[in-house]
Order: C-alpha cells, then sequence, then structure tokens
C-alpha cells in the first residue's frame, strides 16, 4: 500500500505522497502571503516556496495585508521525494518564511526565518522512516512548522487532528496506528479526559509552548505507557532550542557557546541563534528565568516580562490595552492573565471608562471589534469595569 | 440551575459572536454539541466558580452538562 502523506478527516482529505508530488508538480504559482484554510495547501505552499526558494509571508489570520501578490513559478515536474528535496538544497539559501510574533514591548514583531533557523533541530534518518504523526499545533503555530518539516523530511505520515472531535481523537490514533504526536501541554489537557484505555503504539510525544506540569505528565505516562516525553523550549525568535525529559532542559553542545544566564538567571541567545528580524545586539534576553541544575540543565521557573501565555501561544498585555485606549470611552485599561488550570492562564482586562451607565454597551462593543480584529486567545475573556486601575509603588501597572 | 448554566454559556457564545443556545440537555457535549473550545471552558470554570464557588473541573475536565450538573449538586 502507498505511504500516506496527509489525512485530514474532518476535511474529508486524503493525500498519498505520489499525489503530493503530482500538486507540486501542478502548480505554478503562490501568492506572497499565506494562511490557512486547508492545513493540506498551507503545508503545500510552503514546500512549493521551500523548492523555488521564495519568501512568503504567514499573515495574522485576521489581519492580511492588503497588498496579497501572487507569485509566477514555472512547473516542474517532480517524479520523487528526492527530486524534490534535491530542489530544496538547492533553493533554500534564498527561502525565507516570516510570520509575527507578539512584541514584549507592545508592537507584533515580524520574524523572518531561514531554512537553516527552521531546521536546525531537524533530523533525518532512516530510524525516523515509520514514525507517523498525529498533527495537533495550528498549522501557522511555530512549532507547528517544525513538527512538519521534520515528518516529511523523514518522509512520514500526518494525520490531522488540531481541530478535530476530541472525543474522536483516540480512535483517530488507535487506527492510524499514530506513533509520534507534539502539541501544547493544553492540548494534551483536553484529549486526556476522552482514552478510556492505554495506547501503546504512542513512542514519542513531546510537549512544546508553555510549561508543562509534573502531574500532566504522569496521566500522560499512564495512558501512554510505552511512550518517551519530551518537553521543548522554542520560542518563534529562535526556533528550538532546547529539549528535556521531564523538566530539566540540557544544553547541547552545539549551541553552548551562544547562550548565557544573566546573574538574575534570565536566559540570553546569540543572535546566530536567531531569526531575521533587524535585530541589532549581538545578544537577545528571553525574559525566559531559570534555575540552574548544573554546568550544562536548568530549569524554566518563569517569565521575566510581561509576555502571558494562553494554552501555548504567547500574549502581550501592552498591545492589547494600546487597542483598548483608543475606544474614545475608555480612559484607562489593565490586562493581565488568571491562573487557570485549563490553559494556563486566562486573559482578563479590568477597565475604567467614562460613565459606568454605558458600561453593556462598552463590553459588546469591544468583543464585536476584538472579535473582528485580533485571535480569540488576545481578547480578554473577563473584562471588568472599576473605578480605579491598580499600580505599583512606581506606577508600573500590577499584572 | 441548569437554565442559569445555560445563561453563562450564552454569555460566552455571544461573546464570541456564536448564535445562542436555546436548550441544553445533560447528554449535551460542552466541545461537540455546545462548541465551546478551550478558552471557552477555562471562561466557564471561572464563571461558575464566581456563582456556585465550586471548581467543576477539580477532578480533571468534565465533557457534558449533566457531568458539571452532578458536580455542582454533590
Amino acid at each position: 500500500m502507498e505511504k500516506f502523506f496527509w489525512i485530514d478527516k474532518k476535511r474529508l482529505k486524503t493525500k498519498t505522497y505520489s499525489e503530493l508530488l503530482e500538486d507540486l508538480s501542478n502548480k505554478d504559482y503562490i501568492f506572497n502571503e499565506i494562511n490557512f484554510d486547508d492545513p493540506y495547501e498551507f503545508f503545500l505552499d510552503i514546500i512549493f516556496s521551500m523548492i523555488n526558494g521564495l519568501q512568503i509571508l504567514i499573515s495574522k489570520e485576521k489581519n492580511p495585508i492588503k497588498d496579497k501578490k501572487s507569485i509566477k513559478v514555472k512547473k516542474r515536474t517532480f517524479s520523487s521525494l528526492e527530486d524534490v528535496f534535491m530542489k530544496i538544497e538547492e533553493n533554500k539559501k534564498d527561502f525565507r518564511l516570516s510570520m509575527f510574533t507578539s512584541g514584549t514591548t507592545g508592537k507584533p514583531k515580524k520574524i523572518s526565518h531561514s531554512f537553516n533557523t527552521l531546521a536546525r533541530n531537524l533530523k533525518k534518518s532512516d530510524r525516523f522512516s515509520d514514525n507517523i504523526w498525529a498533527f495537533a499545533y495550528k498549522p501557522t503555530h511555530f512549532a507547528g512548522i517544525q513538527v512538519f518539516l521534520q515528518g516529511f523530511f523523514n518522509k512520514n505520515s500526518f494525520i490531522y487532528i488540531f481541530d478535530s472531535n476530541k472525543e474522536s481523537i483516540p480512535s483517530i490514533l488507535l487506527e492510524n496506528k499514530v506513533n509520534s504526536i507534539s502539541a501544547t501541554p493544553t492540548f494534551f489537557r483536553f484529549i486526556l479526559p476522552f482514552f478510556k484505555k492505554e495506547n501503546r503504539y504512542l513512542k514519542n510525544i513531546t510537549l512544546g509552548g508553555e510549561r508543562s506540569e509534573e502531574q500532566l505528565i504522569n496521566k500522560i505516562h499512564n495512558i501512554f505507557p510505552d511512550a518517551k516525553i519530551r518537553n521543548i523550549y522554542a520560542s518563534t525568535e529562535a526556533g528550538t532550542l532546547f529539549k528535556a525529559e521531564g523538566e530539566i532542559f540540557e544544553i547541547s553542545e552545539n549551541i553552548k557557546e551562544m547562550i548565557f544566564f544573566t546573574e538574575e538567571n534570565e536566559l540570553v541567545i546569540s543572535k546566530d541563534l536567531l531569526g531575521e528580524f533587524g535585530y541589532e545586539d549581538k545578544w537577545f534576553f528571553t525574559g525566559d528565568i531559570v534555575e540552574k541544575i548544573d554546568e550544562n540543565h536548568f530549569r524554566f521557573l518563569h517569565r521575566k516580562s510581561d509576555i502571558i501565555n494562553i494554552g501555548g501561544y504567547n500574549v502581550s498585555p501592552h498591545n492589547i490595552e494600546k487597542y483598548l485606549r483608543k475606544f474614545d470611552e475608555i480612559l484607562d485599561v489593565r490586562v493581565y492573565g488568571k491562573t487557570n488550570k485549563l490553559i494556563g492562564n486566562l486573559l482578563c482586562a479590568e477597565i475604567k471608562i467614562r460613565d459606568k451607565r454605558m458600561k453593556d454597551d462598552i463590553e459588546k462593543d469591544i468583543y464585536v471589534k476584538m472579535n473582528r480584529d485580533f485571535e480569540k486567545y488576545e481578547i480578554p475573556r473577563l473584562i471588568s469595569f472599576v473605578d480605579e486601575i491598580k499600580k505599583t509603588d512606581t506606577g508600573k501597572k500590577v499584572r | 440551575m441548569k437554565e442559569k448554566l445555560r445563561k453563562i454559556i450564552n454569555g460566552i457564545k455571544i461573546k464570541n459572536g456564536d448564535e445562542e443556545i436555546e436548550i441544553i440537555r445533560n447528554e449535551s457535549r460542552l466541545l461537540e454539541d455546545l462548541g465551546l473550545d478551550s478558552i471557552d471552558l477555562a471562561e466557564l470554570t471561572v464563571k461558575i466558580e464566581n456563582d456556585f464557588s465550586i471548581d467543576v473541573f477539580e477532578d480533571g475536565i468534565v465533557s457534558t452538562i449533566g457531568e458539571i450538573l452532578e458536580r455542582l449538586e454533590k
């Protein structure tokens, strides 16, 4: 039987590797800005731009740029995946994939990744050739793209489950004999209750995007007793940097010289490890505070900056505050994260308005506009209308 | 109690710009039938805790309206 490349039950789409080659051979244009209505098409675009050494941007879903242009490329016929890999090797130096990240100071940054930053941790080997992935990230999530590249270059099969009915996931994994899955801890918190019995097919589990608690790791282990569980540290700025079994991350030899820790134990990484985003200094301060175990090992403690992690997605409260302050009726606003067992943090806002009698109308207006302009995880879910916004002694907002 | 729960869920639905739910049944599944996602469920836990002083997700995620009511009535 021919090997499957992509199975997406929700969209009734299955593609074998031959069909992928056929689609690549028939393709002769791409838009300079891509998004994912159909995850298969999204990844087809990424492969196509690697093959042709193109520069493309993953747009913010709610804010696509207006000057979307199509790039025409001469058709090429591919008879094998090796042909595809060869072309990628030839043109990868020109390939750039840009995306937005929530800036620490308020402005979303556009970051441009070369093939080398995206594929830094990619491992190609015969021992990975039988991997069958459950694809559990939003395709536009940085970690999702990395999982995709790892699987694609090892000619693996992908079963797309990111937006599958959660109840059906245990049987999807079994039916397709899925042995590898990479997902956020939040994704696991939501699917685990639907597993009524052990699954021994799963061998590799990678958790990333946010901190995972020991209790969750234990639960995962009980359901997937044969799986090796790894944590991964990656950022949109730098890509995958560290891996861990349990909570302890290891600094590998190849990047040892390119990172250091400040006196207050903030992780600092060299510009050489980053994508390109006009960052001028040699070192990038990540805002992640760690606890050092020994020279080569550490554990993440918390974030230094104000960035709030909502179920694996980073949100800058400053961005949201800046947006809300533009409303005529709003005098002041504080956006903060409230600790939540299910998704890590729930985004909340305290708002001071001119006339409290208007609060219901203002709240309605906020949601109509924010639903139009923001991703769901960037929208405060609990809004309280207050007389004064809490400030610290130095005048900074309490978060 | 079920009516109060329906109102809380509809509050969440309205925020998302979704249609309100007219009837909820014990067997209604939060994700599949009521169309809630992880962020909605996180909000739901906080709202229920505010109104009923009970953390319904304390022993893990519940998947139906009936399971929530069961924990509230304990």
